[in-house]
C-alpha cells in the first residue's frame, strides 16, 4: 500500500542535489586522475620499505649521540627568533593594521599598507628566507627578519579586519567629540582591539616556533639547520630526537598560551 | 588589559588639573603579576637578541643594501619566455594542495570523531587521537616532505601526503571541537526514539558540524597552497621545484616569474575561498557555494 519513500529527507531543490552529485564526482575524478598521472612507482616503494623499516627502527630510538651542543643551541636560536620576531614584527604589524583598516585609515596610506601586506602574506616564509639569507648572510638575523615580515603581515590583516568591525558609534562618538586622529586612534580604537591584538601575538608566537624550524632549511639559522644536517646524514635516531623536543615545546607553549587566554583575555 | 578601561573614553567630566587620572582598580597582586610578566618579556627579549647578535657578521650586514640593489637590478626584467614551462609546475602545485587537502579531511574524520568527549567510543581512545593530532600539528608540512621524499622518493605523491599529513591536526582538531560544541543532547534524543549508531551521527552530530566543517576544509586549501609552493625545495614537487633550480643557476629574472605566478595563485586562492567562507556561513551548501 505505502509506496513512497521508505526514509525521510530533508527536503531541498530539486537541482540541490543534481549540484552536489556533480560537485561529489568532479572531485573524485579529480583526485583519482591525479593519483593517476603521478605513476606510483610500486617497485620504487617496495625497494623503499626495506629502507623505511631501518630508517623507523632507528628513529625509534631517538639520541642526540654527541650533537646535543647543536641542538641545544639551535633551539635557543630558534626561540629567540621566534620570540624577537613576535615583538617586532607585532608592533610593524599593529601599525600595518591601522593603516589598512577602511574604517579609520585615508585611501592612499590604505592602499600602500594593504599591498604590503597582501605580498607578505603571499609569499611563503621559505621565499622570504632566500632572499633575507641573500641580502643578510647565513644566520638568525635572517631568520628573524623573515619572521617578523611574516608576522607583521599577519598581524596587519587580521587586525585590520578587527578594527574594521569596531562598532561605528564608539567612532562617530570620538568624532564628536572633536577628537583629533590620535585621540581616536589611541583612546578609542587601540582600546576596543586591545584583547584581539594580545590574541593575535599569542596565536603568532606559536606559528613563529613551528616556522623557525623549517627557515633554517635555507641557512636562516635556528634548529631547522641542525635537522637538515642530520637528515643529510641519515642519523635518523637524531632526527626523531629532535622533532620529539620540537612537539613536545610547541604542545608547551600552546597550553601556555591557553591558559594565558582564559586567565587574561 | 592594556589600560582598555571603558571608563577611560567616557572621560564626562575633565579631571581638575594635577589631579591623578583614573585608573582602573586592581588588586596588589594582579600589578606584581604584570609586573613580573613584562619584566619577564623583557628580560627574554634582551636574552634573545644577545643570541642573533651572536652569530651575526657584522660584514654582511653592512652591504646588505648594496646586495638588495644588485639583486633587485637582476630581477629586473623578468624573463617572461619561462611562463609557458612554469604554468605545468604551477598546475601540479595546485593539484598537490587539493589532494592533500581532501586526504587530510578523510583522515581528519575518524579522528576528530574519536577526539570528542561526546563521541568518543572508549577511554582510550580520546587520548591517542589527541595525540595523533597534536603530532600532525607540531610538525611543519616542510618537515613532513623532508621524511616523505626519503621513504617514497622525490615527486608530487610525497608532497600531496606531506600536505595532507600536515592538514589531518588542523582539521581534527577544529572538527572535535565543534563536535563538542554540539553536545550530546541531539544524538541523544535521537538514541531515545531508537536510531540507529549511524542515524545518530548522520542526524544528531553532522548538520551541526557541516558548516564549520566545510568552512575549515577550504580555508586549509588556502593554506596548503600557499604552503605547496615551497615544497619543491625539499624535491617534492610543483612549482618550488622550478624556483630551487632557478636559484640554484642564479637565474634571479626567471625567480620573479616565479613569484610573480605565486602572488597570482594565491591571491586568486584567497578570493575563492573567501567567497566560499562567505557563502557557507550564509548557509548554502558548498556545492551551489562553488557553482559561483
Amino acid at each position: 500500500m505505502n509506496h513512497g519513500p521508505r526514509r525521510w529527507r530533508t527536503p531541498e531543490a530539486p537541482w540541490a542535489r543534481r549540484r552536489r552529485t556533480l560537485a561529489w564526482v568532479a572531485l573524485a575524478l579529480l583526485v583519482v586522475s591525479l593519483l593517476g598521472s603521478w605513476g606510483i612507482d610500486l617497485a620504487r616503494v617496495l625497494r623503499g620499505g626495506a629502507s623505511a623499516w631501518d630508517l623507523l627502527g632507528d628513529a625509534a630510538r631517538p639520541t642526540v649521540a654527541g650533537r646535543g651542543r647543536d641542538i641545544l643551541e639551535g633551539f635557543a636560536q630558534s626561540a629567540a627568533m621566534a620570540w624577537l620576531a613576535t615583538w617586532i614584527g607585532g608592533t610593524v604589524g599593529v601599525v600595518a593594521g591601522f593603516a589598512s583598516a577602511a574604517n579609520i585609515s585615508p585611501s592612499a596610506l590604505r592602499w600602500l599598507a594593504r599591498g604590503l601586506v597582501v605580498a607578505g602574506r603571499a609569499m611563503h616564509e621559505m621565499i622570504l628566507a632566500i632572499f633575507f639569507v641573500a641580502l643578510l648572510g647565513f644566520g638568525p638575523l635572517a631568520g628573524t627578519a623573515t619572521l617578523a615580515l611574516a608576522s607583521a603581515a599577519f598581524v596587519g590583516k587580521l587586525l585590520s579586519e578587527a578594527i574594521e568591525e569596531v562598532d561605528p558609534a564608539l567612532i562617530e562618538a570620538s568624532a564628536a567629540l572633536g577628537h583629533g586622529f590620535w585621540a581616536r586612534v589611541v583612546g578609542v580604537v587601540l582600546p576596543a582591539v586591545a584583547p584581539r591584538v594580545a590574541g593575535l601575538l599569542l596565536y603568532r608566537l606559536d606559528i613563529n616556533l613551528r616556522e623557525s624550524a623549517i627557515v633554517g632549511l635555507v641557512g636562516a639559522g635556528g634548529i631547522g639547520a641542525v635537522l637538515t644536517t642530520a637528515l643529510a646524514r641519515y642519523e635518523w635516531g637524531v632526527v626523531s630526537a629532535i622533532l620529539g623536543l620540537l612537539i613536545v615545546l610547541v604542545l608547551a607553549l600552546e597550553a601556555l598560551a591557553s591558559r594565558v587566554r582564559s586567565r587574561w583575555l | 588589559m592594556m589600560g582598555s578601561d571603558p571608563n577611560g573614553v567616557r572621560g564626562q567630566e575633565r579631571p581638575a588639573r594635577g589631579a591623578a587620572r583614573w585608573r582602573s582598580p586592581q588588586t596588589l597582586r594582579d600589578r606584581w603579576t604584570r609586573r613580573t610578566v613584562w619584566l619577564a618579556c623583557v628580560l627574554a627579549l634582551a636574552l634573545s637578541l644577545r643570541v642573533v647578535a651572536q652569530t651575526t657578521e657584522l660584514a654582511f650586514l653592512r652591504d646588505a643594501g648594496a646586495q638588495a640593489l644588485d639583486l633587485g637590478t637582476r630581477m629586473v626584467p623578468p624573463r617572461w619566455s619561462v611562463v609557458p614551462a612554469m604554468l605545468g609546475a604551477l598546475a601540479e602545485t595546485v593539484r598537490i594542495a587539493t589532494v592533500g587537502t581532501v586526504v587530510g579531511a578523510l583522515l581528519a574524520f575518524p579522528l576528530a570523531w574519536l577526539a570528542a568527549r561526546t563521541t568518543s567510543p572508549w577511554i582510550g581512545a580520546r587520548p591517542i587521537a589527541l595525540g595523533l593530532l597534536a603530532v600532525s600539528r607540531s610538525v611543519n608540512s616542510l618537515v613532513w616532505a623532508l621524511l616523505l621524499v626519503v621513504l617514497l622518493g622525490p615527486g608530487p605523491l610525497a608532497g600531496a601526503l606531506a600536505i595532507a599529513l600536515r592538514s589531518v591536526g588542523f582539521l581534527g582538531r577544529l572538527g572535535w571541537e565543534t563536535i563538542e560544541e554540539v553536545g550530546a543532547a541531539p544524538s541523544e534524543s535521537l538514541r531515545a526514539s531508537g536510531a540507529s549508531w549511524w542515524a545518530q551521527a548522520q542526524w544528531g552530530i553532522w548538520p551541526a558540524w557541516a558548516p564549520s566543517f566545510w568552512g575549515s576544509v577550504v580555508f586549509r586549501w588556502e593554506i596548503n597552497l600557499r604552503e605547496s609552493t615551497v615544497l619543491g625545495l625539499v624535491g617534492a614537487g610543483g612549482i618550488g621545484v622550478g624556483l630551487q633550480a632557478a636559484i640554484d643557476r642564479l637565474a634571479w629574472s626567471e625567480v620573479t616569474v616565479v613569484l610573480l605566478l605565486i602572488l597570482g595563485t594565491v591571491v586568486l586562492a584567497e578570493a575563492v575561498s573567501s567567497r566560499v567562507r562567505e557563502a557557507l556561513r550564509r548557509g548554502e551548501s558548498p556545492a551551489e557555494a562553488s557553482d559561483r
